[in-house]
């Protein structure tokens, strides 16, 4: 599904429920992205074009969305429930890096219960699950979530 | 957001090496999307 990013978003316009399982993901980076400073390795895992900086990142999103290839769903949808990081940092590209120190306001409860739901599926269902990781590109890592600190309370035992 | 990975494989995406590293603790600073695998 995910060799490169953008096969990754394409895979979100699809109709299945699976499909759109994976395209909440995407509304939930869109949105964590307000408290970490995640967007810079999400885009360029995106839209695997290897430009750095977070300027140049948020033009590519702006590019993309303005030629459709972002699918608009996604983007109005993540307006429309997430705290409107997004448009916020497209419109106003801040002077530091994106990854400088921002302030962590507090995930829209739509996202957070649907972030909750989606992961508890995962710990649940012992679904074996993809981790891209941060500044990692060449590697991933997979497997069964075990324990998520989410879900402090929840253990497993064989 | 800390996970503890059952039966974590390792996957470098170039040379196609899966290392198997079995339970592990990943921080949370380090994950950037999580995705159901391919199967």
């Amino acid at each position: 599904m995910c060799k490169d990013g953008g096969c990754w978003i394409r895979h979100c316009l699809s109709r299945s429920d699976d499909e759109r399982f994976r395209c909440l993901w995407v509304i939930w980076i869109l949105d964590f992205l307000e408290m970490s400073p995640l967007l810079h390795p999400f885009l360029s895992h995106a839209f695997s074009d290897g430009l750095g900086g977070w300027r140049r990142s948020a033009k590519i999103l702006q590019a993309h969305t303005k030629f459709g290839s972002l699918p608009k769903a996604v983007f109005e949808f993540s307006r429309k429930h997430c705290c409107s990081s997004l448009q916020h940092h497209v419109r106003q590209s801040p002077e530091s890096d994106g990854s400088a120190h921002r302030k962590s306001p507090s995930l829209s409860p739509w996202t957070k219960a649907n972030m909750q739901n989606l992961i508890f599926k995962l710990l649940q269902q012992h679904v074996t699950v993809q981790i891209w990781l941060y500044e990692q590109t060449d590697y991933r890592i997979e497997g069964k979530i075990r324990v998520c600190t989410l879900f402090p309370t929840f253990l497993w035992y064989n | 957001m800390n996970l503890v990975v059952d039966d974590a494989v390792e996957i470098h995406l170039k040379k196609d090496i899966r290392r198997q590293l079995g339970r592990i603790l990943l921080k949370g600073e380090n994950v950037t999307l999580i995705a159901q695998a391919e199967v």
